[in-house]
Protein backbone atom coordinates (compact mmCIF):
# COMPACT_ATOMS: atom_id res chain seq x y z
CA UNK A 1 0.00 0.00 0.00
CA UNK A 2 1.16 3.26 -0.78
CA UNK A 3 2.39 6.06 1.19
CA UNK A 4 -0.14 9.17 1.72
CA UNK A 5 0.99 12.60 -0.33
CA UNK A 6 2.91 14.81 1.38
CA UNK A 7 -0.45 17.41 1.23
CA UNK A 8 -2.21 14.76 2.86
CA UNK A 9 0.00 14.26 5.75
CA UNK A 10 0.12 17.81 6.46
CA UNK A 11 -3.45 18.05 7.03
CA UNK A 12 -3.41 14.45 8.92
CA UNK A 13 -0.69 16.53 10.87
CA UNK A 14 -2.83 19.11 11.42
CA UNK A 15 -6.24 16.76 12.34
CA UNK A 16 -7.94 17.88 9.38
CA UNK A 17 -7.93 14.14 6.91
CA UNK A 18 -9.28 11.00 8.23
CA UNK A 19 -9.80 7.13 6.99
CA UNK A 20 -5.81 7.17 7.17
CA UNK A 21 -5.70 4.89 10.40
CA UNK A 22 -5.47 1.58 8.55
CA UNK A 23 -2.33 2.65 6.85
CA UNK A 24 -0.49 4.24 9.43
CA UNK A 25 -1.00 1.45 11.97
CA UNK A 26 1.14 -0.82 9.32
CA UNK A 27 3.39 2.47 8.00
CA UNK A 28 6.09 3.19 11.18
CA UNK A 29 7.65 6.35 8.25
CA UNK A 30 4.41 8.03 8.29
CA UNK A 31 3.46 7.80 11.90
CA UNK A 32 7.15 9.10 12.61
CA UNK A 33 6.63 11.87 10.24
CA UNK A 34 3.22 13.44 11.46
CA UNK A 35 4.74 13.12 15.43
CA UNK A 36 7.60 15.36 14.36
CA UNK A 37 5.08 18.11 12.23
CA UNK A 38 2.73 17.68 15.06
CA UNK A 39 6.03 17.97 17.48
CA UNK A 40 7.05 21.35 15.80
CA UNK A 41 3.59 22.78 15.40
CA UNK A 42 3.15 22.44 19.54
CA UNK A 43 6.51 23.66 19.98
CA UNK A 44 6.12 26.72 17.51
CA UNK A 45 2.92 27.92 18.59
CA UNK A 46 4.37 27.96 22.10
CA UNK A 47 5.99 31.12 20.90
CA UNK A 48 3.95 34.48 21.40
CA UNK A 49 4.57 37.35 19.48
CA UNK A 50 4.21 41.13 21.50
CA UNK A 51 1.01 41.83 21.84
CA UNK A 52 -0.26 45.45 20.77
CA UNK A 53 0.12 48.08 23.58
CA UNK A 54 -3.49 49.43 24.94
CA UNK A 55 -1.88 52.62 23.90
CA UNK A 56 -0.12 51.68 20.57
CA UNK A 57 -3.45 50.04 19.71
CA UNK A 58 -5.53 53.04 20.16
CA UNK A 59 -3.36 54.90 18.40
CA UNK A 60 -2.98 53.09 15.54
CA UNK A 61 -6.98 52.90 15.66
CA UNK A 62 -7.33 56.61 15.51
CA UNK A 63 -4.63 56.96 12.81
CA UNK A 64 -6.22 54.41 10.84
CA UNK A 65 -9.34 55.47 10.89
CA UNK A 66 -8.67 58.79 10.64
CA UNK A 67 -6.61 57.98 7.10
CA UNK A 68 -9.73 55.58 6.31
CA UNK A 69 -11.31 58.90 6.72
CA UNK A 70 -9.36 61.31 4.73
CA UNK A 71 -9.20 58.67 1.92
CA UNK A 72 -12.96 58.69 1.57
CA UNK A 73 -13.41 62.56 1.82
CA UNK A 74 -10.37 62.26 -1.14
CA UNK A 75 -12.01 59.68 -3.18
CA UNK A 76 -15.42 61.95 -3.50
CA UNK A 77 -13.02 64.65 -4.42
CA UNK A 78 -11.59 62.62 -7.56
CA UNK A 79 -15.31 61.71 -8.30
CA UNK A 80 -16.56 64.89 -8.45
CA UNK A 81 -13.17 66.10 -10.43
CA UNK A 82 -13.95 63.40 -12.45
CA UNK A 83 -17.38 63.89 -13.26
CA UNK A 84 -17.18 67.47 -13.72
CA UNK A 85 -14.03 66.77 -16.39
CA UNK A 86 -16.35 64.83 -18.06
CA UNK A 87 -19.33 67.58 -18.17
CA UNK A 88 -16.48 69.76 -19.43
CA UNK A 89 -15.75 67.78 -22.53
CA UNK A 90 -19.32 66.71 -23.06
CA UNK A 91 -20.32 70.91 -23.21
CA UNK A 92 -17.09 71.39 -25.42
CA UNK A 93 -18.03 68.45 -27.89
CA UNK A 94 -21.53 69.41 -27.71
CA UNK A 95 -20.45 73.67 -28.21
CA UNK A 96 -18.07 72.72 -30.69
CA UNK A 97 -18.92 73.89 -34.73
CA UNK A 98 -19.81 71.79 -37.09
CA UNK A 99 -16.88 71.33 -39.24
CA UNK A 100 -17.24 71.72 -42.89
CA UNK A 101 -16.84 68.44 -44.55
CA UNK A 102 -12.95 68.04 -46.46
CA UNK A 103 -12.84 68.34 -49.96
CA UNK A 104 -12.40 65.17 -51.84
CA UNK A 105 -9.01 63.99 -52.39
CA UNK A 106 -8.12 63.42 -56.49
CA UNK A 107 -5.20 61.08 -57.30
CA UNK A 108 -3.93 61.09 -60.07
CA UNK A 109 -4.43 57.41 -61.85
CA UNK A 110 -2.41 56.51 -64.58
CA UNK A 111 -4.90 55.10 -66.94
CA UNK A 112 -5.45 53.41 -70.54
CA UNK A 113 -5.23 56.28 -73.36
CA UNK A 114 -8.27 56.25 -76.10
CA UNK A 115 -9.71 58.11 -78.15
CA UNK A 116 -12.91 59.72 -76.31
CA UNK A 117 -13.12 63.20 -75.64
CA UNK A 118 -15.18 63.68 -72.39
CA UNK A 119 -18.12 66.87 -72.84
CA UNK A 120 -17.51 69.88 -71.90
CA UNK A 121 -18.96 70.59 -68.31
CA UNK A 122 -22.48 72.04 -68.08
CA UNK A 123 -21.89 75.93 -67.01
CA UNK A 124 -25.07 77.18 -65.40
CA UNK A 125 -26.18 80.61 -64.10
CA UNK A 126 -26.53 79.87 -60.63
CA UNK A 127 -24.26 81.80 -58.28
CA UNK A 128 -22.00 79.36 -55.64
CA UNK A 129 -22.69 80.57 -52.29
CA UNK A 130 -20.75 80.04 -49.80
CA UNK A 131 -21.22 78.35 -47.00
CA UNK A 132 -22.27 80.12 -44.32
CA UNK A 133 -20.00 80.85 -41.58
CA UNK A 134 -20.81 78.81 -38.44
CA UNK A 135 -22.08 80.90 -35.83
CA UNK A 136 -19.94 81.72 -32.89
CA UNK A 137 -20.81 79.88 -29.34
CA UNK A 138 -22.72 82.43 -27.66
CA UNK A 139 -20.71 83.49 -24.69
CA UNK A 140 -23.20 84.62 -21.29
CA UNK A 141 -22.28 88.38 -20.51
CA UNK A 142 -20.84 88.69 -16.96
CA UNK A 143 -23.21 89.52 -14.52
CA UNK A 144 -23.61 93.27 -13.56
CA UNK A 145 -21.16 95.01 -11.20
CA UNK A 146 -22.99 96.11 -7.49
CA UNK A 147 -21.44 98.71 -5.50
CA UNK A 148 -22.79 99.73 -1.88
CA UNK A 149 -21.13 100.39 1.28
CA UNK A 150 -24.45 100.06 3.48
CA UNK A 151 -27.11 98.18 1.19
CA UNK A 152 -29.13 95.97 2.57
CA UNK A 153 -30.09 93.30 -0.42
CA UNK A 154 -29.93 90.09 -1.90
CA UNK A 155 -29.45 88.41 -4.98
CA UNK A 156 -31.24 86.09 -7.22
CA UNK A 157 -32.38 84.88 -10.92
CA UNK A 158 -36.20 85.50 -11.25
CA UNK A 159 -37.18 83.09 -14.66
CA UNK A 160 -33.70 83.38 -15.72
CA UNK A 161 -32.91 87.25 -15.22
CA UNK A 162 -30.70 88.25 -12.25
CA UNK A 163 -32.63 89.91 -9.94
CA UNK A 164 -31.79 92.45 -6.90
CA UNK A 165 -33.99 93.15 -3.92
CA UNK A 166 -32.65 96.27 -2.26
CA UNK A 167 -34.08 96.76 1.45
CA UNK A 168 -31.87 99.53 2.82
CA UNK A 169 -29.20 101.89 1.88
CA UNK A 170 -27.60 102.94 -1.29
CA UNK A 171 -26.40 100.87 -4.11
CA UNK A 172 -25.01 101.58 -7.46
CA UNK A 173 -25.42 99.15 -10.18
CA UNK A 174 -23.20 98.64 -13.76
CA UNK A 175 -24.61 96.65 -16.21
CA UNK A 176 -23.03 98.37 -19.02
CA UNK A 177 -21.21 95.58 -21.16
CA UNK A 178 -22.64 93.11 -18.70
CA UNK A 179 -25.93 91.64 -18.25
CA UNK A 180 -29.44 93.45 -17.84
CA UNK A 181 -30.32 92.93 -13.97
CA UNK A 182 -33.41 93.97 -12.38
CA UNK A 183 -33.77 96.26 -8.81
CA UNK A 184 -36.82 95.76 -6.77
CA UNK A 185 -37.39 98.39 -4.23
CA UNK A 186 -40.77 97.58 -2.06
CA UNK A 187 -43.12 97.98 -4.80
CA UNK A 188 -40.92 99.60 -7.44
CA UNK A 189 -39.17 97.74 -10.46
CA UNK A 190 -36.16 99.59 -11.97
CA UNK A 191 -34.52 97.83 -15.06
CA UNK A 192 -31.36 98.23 -15.90
CA UNK A 193 -29.95 97.10 -18.91
CA UNK A 194 -25.96 98.94 -20.09
CA UNK A 195 -26.48 101.19 -18.37
CA UNK A 196 -25.07 102.45 -14.46
CA UNK A 197 -27.62 103.40 -12.17
CA UNK A 198 -26.89 104.37 -8.34
CA UNK A 199 -30.40 103.68 -6.00
CA UNK A 200 -31.71 104.54 -2.49
CA UNK A 201 -34.00 102.94 -0.33
CA UNK A 202 -35.12 103.29 3.47
CA UNK A 203 -37.43 101.17 4.56
CA UNK A 204 -37.91 98.98 1.69
CA UNK A 205 -39.23 101.95 0.21
CA UNK A 206 -37.40 103.36 -3.30
CA UNK A 207 -36.26 107.18 -1.98
CA UNK A 208 -34.12 107.68 -5.84
CA UNK A 209 -32.96 106.25 -8.74
CA UNK A 210 -30.47 108.41 -10.49
CA UNK A 211 -29.20 107.25 -13.97
CA UNK A 212 -25.62 108.00 -14.44
CA UNK A 213 -25.10 106.41 -17.45
CA UNK A 214 -27.54 104.81 -20.32
CA UNK A 215 -30.93 104.39 -19.89
CA UNK A 216 -33.32 102.67 -16.73
CA UNK A 217 -36.92 101.88 -16.33
CA UNK A 218 -38.89 102.68 -13.26
CA UNK A 219 -41.94 101.17 -13.61
CA UNK A 220 -42.05 100.71 -17.36
CA UNK A 221 -41.07 104.58 -17.66
CA UNK A 222 -37.85 104.97 -19.64
CA UNK A 223 -35.29 107.96 -17.93
CA UNK A 224 -32.25 109.02 -19.71
CA UNK A 225 -28.91 109.26 -17.96
CA UNK A 226 -28.85 112.23 -15.64
CA UNK A 227 -32.19 111.73 -14.77
CA UNK A 228 -33.52 111.39 -11.27
CA UNK A 229 -36.84 109.54 -10.23
CA UNK A 230 -38.27 110.53 -6.60
CA UNK A 231 -41.47 108.29 -5.87
CA UNK A 232 -44.84 110.20 -5.58
CA UNK A 233 -45.10 112.16 -2.36
CA UNK A 234 -47.30 109.77 0.02
CA UNK A 235 -47.66 110.07 3.61
CA UNK A 236 -45.37 106.68 3.68
CA UNK A 237 -42.87 108.14 1.04
CA UNK A 238 -42.55 111.37 3.27
CA UNK A 239 -41.84 110.13 6.08
CA UNK A 240 -39.16 107.54 4.28
CA UNK A 241 -37.53 110.07 3.12
CA UNK A 242 -37.19 112.17 6.26
CA UNK A 243 -35.79 109.42 8.00
CA UNK A 244 -33.30 108.93 5.03
CA UNK A 245 -33.04 112.00 5.19
CA UNK A 246 -31.65 111.86 8.73
CA UNK A 247 -29.72 108.81 8.54
CA UNK A 248 -27.12 111.08 5.63
CA UNK A 249 -27.53 113.87 7.97
CA UNK A 250 -25.63 111.77 11.20
CA UNK A 251 -23.74 110.71 8.62
CA UNK A 252 -22.51 114.13 7.54
CA UNK A 253 -23.50 112.93 3.59
CA UNK A 254 -25.36 116.42 3.54
CA UNK A 255 -25.98 116.15 -0.47
CA UNK A 256 -27.82 113.33 0.20
CA UNK A 257 -29.84 114.64 2.67
CA UNK A 258 -31.00 118.09 1.49
CA UNK A 259 -32.51 115.39 -1.38
CA UNK A 260 -33.84 113.70 0.85
CA UNK A 261 -35.68 116.18 2.91
CA UNK A 262 -36.34 117.89 -0.14
CA UNK A 263 -39.05 114.89 -0.78
CA UNK A 264 -40.29 114.78 2.36
CA UNK A 265 -43.06 116.96 1.33
CA UNK A 266 -46.07 115.35 3.52
CA UNK A 267 -47.62 118.28 5.98
CA UNK A 268 -46.51 115.81 8.73
CA UNK A 269 -43.15 116.06 8.61
CA UNK A 270 -42.27 118.86 5.74
CA UNK A 271 -41.92 121.33 8.50
CA UNK A 272 -38.78 119.76 10.20
CA UNK A 273 -37.50 118.44 6.69
CA UNK A 274 -37.33 121.80 5.76
CA UNK A 275 -35.40 122.71 8.71
CA UNK A 276 -32.97 120.58 8.44
CA UNK A 277 -33.00 120.75 4.94
CA UNK A 278 -31.23 124.19 5.70
CA UNK A 279 -29.10 123.20 8.68
CA UNK A 280 -27.53 120.69 6.33
CA UNK A 281 -26.91 123.23 3.51
CA UNK A 282 -24.92 124.92 6.32
CA UNK A 283 -23.01 122.19 7.43
CA UNK A 284 -22.40 121.27 3.98
CA UNK A 285 -20.74 124.84 3.81
CA UNK A 286 -22.90 125.99 1.13
CA UNK A 287 -24.07 129.49 2.50
CA UNK A 288 -26.15 130.70 0.26
CA UNK A 289 -27.96 127.80 -0.53
CA UNK A 290 -28.77 127.89 3.02
CA UNK A 291 -29.62 131.76 3.56
CA UNK A 292 -32.23 130.67 1.05
CA UNK A 293 -33.48 127.41 2.93
CA UNK A 294 -33.70 129.74 6.47
CA UNK A 295 -35.46 132.36 4.49
CA UNK A 296 -38.08 129.57 3.20
CA UNK A 297 -38.65 128.20 6.30
CA UNK A 298 -39.81 130.98 7.47
CA UNK A 299 -41.73 131.84 5.19
CA UNK A 300 -43.50 129.01 5.13
CA UNK A 301 -43.52 127.95 8.82
CA UNK A 302 -43.55 131.58 10.82
CA UNK A 303 -44.79 130.50 13.56
CA UNK A 304 -42.88 126.99 13.91
CA UNK A 305 -41.30 126.53 17.21
CA UNK A 306 -37.99 126.06 15.43
CA UNK A 307 -38.30 129.66 13.77
CA UNK A 308 -36.03 131.28 16.56
CA UNK A 309 -33.37 129.10 15.62
CA UNK A 310 -33.56 129.67 11.85
CA UNK A 311 -33.38 133.13 12.11
CA UNK A 312 -30.12 132.97 14.58
CA UNK A 313 -28.85 130.82 11.85
CA UNK A 314 -29.35 133.09 9.59
CA UNK A 315 -27.97 135.81 11.57
CA UNK A 316 -24.55 134.12 11.99
CA UNK A 317 -24.27 133.27 8.31
CA UNK A 318 -21.94 135.70 6.94
CA UNK A 319 -23.75 138.03 4.28
CA UNK B 1 -31.21 58.68 8.11
CA UNK B 2 -28.16 59.49 6.37
CA UNK B 3 -26.61 57.06 3.60
CA UNK B 4 -23.80 55.36 5.23
CA UNK B 5 -25.29 55.37 8.38
CA UNK B 6 -25.30 51.67 10.26
CA UNK B 7 -28.47 50.05 10.25
CA UNK B 8 -29.42 47.73 13.23
CA UNK B 9 -31.90 45.89 11.66
CA UNK B 10 -33.18 44.48 14.96
CA UNK B 11 -33.41 47.70 17.37
CA UNK B 12 -32.34 45.80 20.22
CA UNK B 13 -29.86 44.30 19.05
CA UNK B 14 -26.10 45.08 20.10
CA UNK B 15 -24.01 46.21 17.84
CA UNK B 16 -21.13 43.59 19.15
CA UNK B 17 -24.10 40.63 17.71
CA UNK B 18 -23.38 42.57 14.00
CA UNK B 19 -21.66 39.59 12.35
CA UNK B 20 -18.40 40.65 10.29
CA UNK B 21 -20.54 40.35 7.28
CA UNK B 22 -23.07 42.82 8.20
CA UNK B 23 -19.58 45.37 9.57
CA UNK B 24 -17.93 44.81 6.52
CA UNK B 25 -21.41 46.04 4.51
CA UNK B 26 -21.29 48.66 6.26
CA UNK B 27 -17.54 49.57 6.06
CA UNK B 28 -18.63 49.22 2.19
CA UNK B 29 -21.38 52.03 2.94
CA UNK B 30 -19.02 54.54 4.75
CA UNK B 31 -20.16 53.80 8.12
CA UNK B 32 -17.88 55.05 10.45
CA UNK B 33 -18.58 52.96 13.32
CA UNK B 34 -18.11 49.71 11.40
CA UNK B 35 -14.89 50.67 10.54
CA UNK B 36 -13.82 50.90 14.41
CA UNK B 37 -15.43 48.20 15.36
CA UNK B 38 -13.86 45.75 12.47
CA UNK B 39 -10.68 47.30 13.30
CA UNK B 40 -11.44 46.48 16.79
CA UNK B 41 -12.37 43.06 16.76
CA UNK B 42 -9.67 42.21 14.12
CA UNK B 43 -6.68 44.05 14.84
CA UNK B 44 -5.19 41.86 17.34
CA UNK B 45 -5.08 38.92 15.31
CA UNK B 46 -3.98 40.42 12.20
CA UNK B 47 -1.15 42.33 14.68
CA UNK B 48 -0.23 39.15 15.56
CA UNK B 49 -0.31 37.40 11.78
CA UNK B 50 2.09 40.15 10.62
CA UNK B 51 4.38 40.05 13.31
CA UNK B 52 4.95 36.56 12.67
CA UNK B 53 5.04 36.74 9.10
CA UNK B 54 7.63 39.69 9.42
CA UNK B 55 8.56 39.63 13.28
CA UNK B 56 10.19 43.36 11.89
CA UNK B 57 10.25 46.05 13.97
CA UNK B 58 7.15 47.04 15.61
CA UNK B 59 6.60 50.74 13.62
CA UNK B 60 7.22 48.33 10.40
CA UNK B 61 4.00 45.81 12.08
CA UNK B 62 1.86 48.94 12.61
CA UNK B 63 2.43 50.53 9.52
CA UNK B 64 1.48 47.22 7.78
CA UNK B 65 -1.38 46.54 10.06
CA UNK B 66 -2.67 49.85 9.27
CA UNK B 67 -2.20 49.31 5.48
CA UNK B 68 -4.19 45.72 5.71
CA UNK B 69 -7.25 47.56 7.36
CA UNK B 70 -7.52 50.98 4.52
CA UNK B 71 -7.10 47.90 1.94
CA UNK B 72 -9.52 46.69 3.63
CA UNK B 73 -11.98 49.31 3.87
CA UNK B 74 -11.53 50.34 0.26
CA UNK B 75 -11.71 47.00 -1.05
CA UNK B 76 -14.94 46.05 1.76
CA UNK B 77 -17.59 46.35 -1.26
CA UNK B 78 -16.45 43.31 -3.42
CA UNK B 79 -16.23 40.93 -0.13
CA UNK B 80 -18.33 38.04 -1.26
CA UNK B 81 -17.28 35.83 2.01
CA UNK B 82 -18.66 35.14 5.68
CA UNK B 83 -15.44 35.24 7.55
CA UNK B 84 -14.15 38.44 7.39
CA UNK B 85 -10.96 36.92 9.50
CA UNK B 86 -9.78 35.26 6.57
CA UNK B 87 -10.51 38.01 4.42
CA UNK B 88 -8.04 39.97 6.75
CA UNK B 89 -4.94 37.21 6.45
CA UNK B 90 -5.59 37.26 2.90
CA UNK B 91 -5.22 40.99 2.35
CA UNK B 92 -2.45 41.27 5.33
CA UNK B 93 -0.57 38.70 3.33
CA UNK B 94 -0.89 40.22 0.32
CA UNK B 95 0.62 43.70 2.26
CA UNK B 96 3.91 41.64 3.99
CA UNK B 97 4.46 40.69 0.39
CA UNK B 98 4.34 43.73 -1.01
CA UNK B 99 6.27 45.14 1.94
CA UNK B 100 9.20 42.49 1.32
CA UNK B 101 9.75 43.34 -2.17
CA UNK B 102 11.71 46.04 -0.72
CA UNK B 103 14.88 44.65 -0.20
CA UNK B 104 16.47 46.89 2.21
CA UNK B 105 13.46 46.76 4.53
CA UNK B 106 13.98 42.77 4.23
CA UNK B 107 17.01 42.77 5.18
CA UNK B 108 16.60 45.13 8.25
CA UNK B 109 13.92 43.08 9.61
CA UNK B 110 15.54 40.04 9.10
CA UNK B 111 18.28 41.75 11.28
CA UNK B 112 16.18 43.07 13.75
CA UNK B 113 13.72 39.86 14.57
CA UNK B 114 16.42 38.02 16.33
CA UNK B 115 16.75 40.74 18.75
CA UNK B 116 12.76 41.30 19.08
CA UNK B 117 11.05 38.11 20.77
CA UNK B 118 13.99 36.92 23.58
CA UNK B 119 13.70 40.59 24.72
CA UNK B 120 9.95 40.59 24.92
CA UNK B 121 8.89 37.44 25.52
CA UNK B 122 11.35 34.52 26.64
CA UNK B 123 10.67 31.76 24.60
CA UNK B 124 9.72 28.19 26.63
CA UNK B 125 12.04 26.35 24.52
CA UNK B 126 16.05 27.78 23.68
CA UNK B 127 16.08 25.18 21.19
CA UNK B 128 13.24 27.57 19.23
CA UNK B 129 14.86 30.80 19.72
CA UNK B 130 16.22 29.96 16.50
CA UNK B 131 12.21 29.72 14.98
CA UNK B 132 11.83 33.84 14.26
CA UNK B 133 14.73 33.92 12.05
CA UNK B 134 13.72 30.52 10.70
CA UNK B 135 10.32 31.64 10.24
CA UNK B 136 11.31 35.22 8.83
CA UNK B 137 13.64 33.14 5.89
CA UNK B 138 10.97 31.10 4.57
CA UNK B 139 9.67 32.16 1.40
CA UNK B 140 6.41 34.61 1.40
CA UNK B 141 4.23 31.96 0.24
CA UNK B 142 5.58 28.44 2.12
CA UNK B 143 5.35 31.56 5.67
CA UNK B 144 1.98 32.55 4.53
CA UNK B 145 0.86 29.22 4.40
CA UNK B 146 2.65 28.03 8.15
CA UNK B 147 2.11 31.30 9.75
CA UNK B 148 -2.01 30.72 9.30
CA UNK B 149 -2.39 27.20 9.30
CA UNK B 150 -0.07 26.14 12.32
CA UNK B 151 0.39 29.56 13.94
CA UNK B 152 -3.14 31.21 13.89
CA UNK B 153 -4.79 27.76 13.62
CA UNK B 154 -6.75 28.82 10.50
CA UNK B 155 -8.77 25.50 8.84
CA UNK B 156 -7.20 24.28 5.54
CA UNK B 157 -10.13 25.66 3.74
CA UNK B 158 -9.65 28.98 5.43
CA UNK B 159 -6.62 29.51 4.58
CA UNK B 160 -6.48 28.39 1.06
CA UNK B 161 -9.40 31.06 0.40
CA UNK B 162 -7.43 33.93 2.22
CA UNK B 163 -4.48 32.93 -0.11
CA UNK B 164 -6.47 32.23 -3.10
CA UNK B 165 -4.88 28.82 -3.82
CA UNK B 166 -6.25 25.50 -3.86
CA UNK B 167 -6.48 23.24 -0.82
CA UNK B 168 -3.91 20.86 -1.93
CA UNK B 169 -1.54 23.72 -2.67
CA UNK B 170 -1.71 25.15 0.62
CA UNK B 171 -1.49 21.95 2.21
CA UNK B 172 1.42 21.34 -0.19
CA UNK B 173 3.00 24.33 0.93
CA UNK B 174 2.53 23.70 5.05
CA UNK B 175 4.88 20.18 4.73
CA UNK B 176 7.41 22.23 2.66
CA UNK B 177 7.58 25.07 5.24
CA UNK B 178 7.32 22.73 8.45
CA UNK B 179 10.11 20.65 6.84
CA UNK B 180 12.62 23.33 6.32
CA UNK B 181 11.68 24.82 9.62
CA UNK B 182 13.00 21.28 11.31
CA UNK B 183 15.86 21.46 9.17
CA UNK B 184 16.64 25.45 10.47
CA UNK B 185 15.54 23.93 14.04
CA UNK B 186 18.19 21.11 13.84
CA UNK B 187 15.61 18.63 13.92
CA UNK B 188 15.42 15.02 11.88
CA UNK B 189 15.17 15.26 8.44
CA UNK B 190 11.64 14.40 7.10
CA UNK B 191 11.19 10.84 6.81
CA UNK B 192 11.27 9.31 3.06
CA UNK B 193 12.03 10.18 0.04
CA UNK B 194 9.43 11.35 -2.77
CA UNK B 195 5.83 10.33 -3.22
Amino acid sequence: MSCPSYELLAALASGEARDLDAHLAGCERCTREIELQRELVTRARGFAVPALSRPRRMALAAETLARADADRHRSARITLTAACALAAGVAIVLAWPTRHPRPPVTVAMPGPTCDYEAPAPVVTDVPVVPAPAPAPAPVAPRPAALASSDGVLERTRVRGRDTITLHEGSLVVDARERAPVTVVVGDVTVAVADSRVKLLAVDNLAVTVHVLAGAAEVDHDKLAAGATWTPPATTATSLAMFRAGWKALREEHFADAIAAFDLARDPVVAEDAAYWAAEAASKAGRAREARTRYEAFLAAFPDSTRADAARAALAAIDP
Amino acid sequence: MKRGELVQLRPEARVEEISDAGLVAACAAGDRAARAMLFERHVDVVHRFIARMRGADAAAVDDMVQACFLRAFRAAARFRGTSARSWLFGIAANVVKEHARSEIRRKRALGAIAELWPRTVAPPDPSLARLPAAIAALPHKLRAAFVLVDLEGERGSDAATALGVPEGTLWRRVYEARVRLREALGGDPPAGGSR
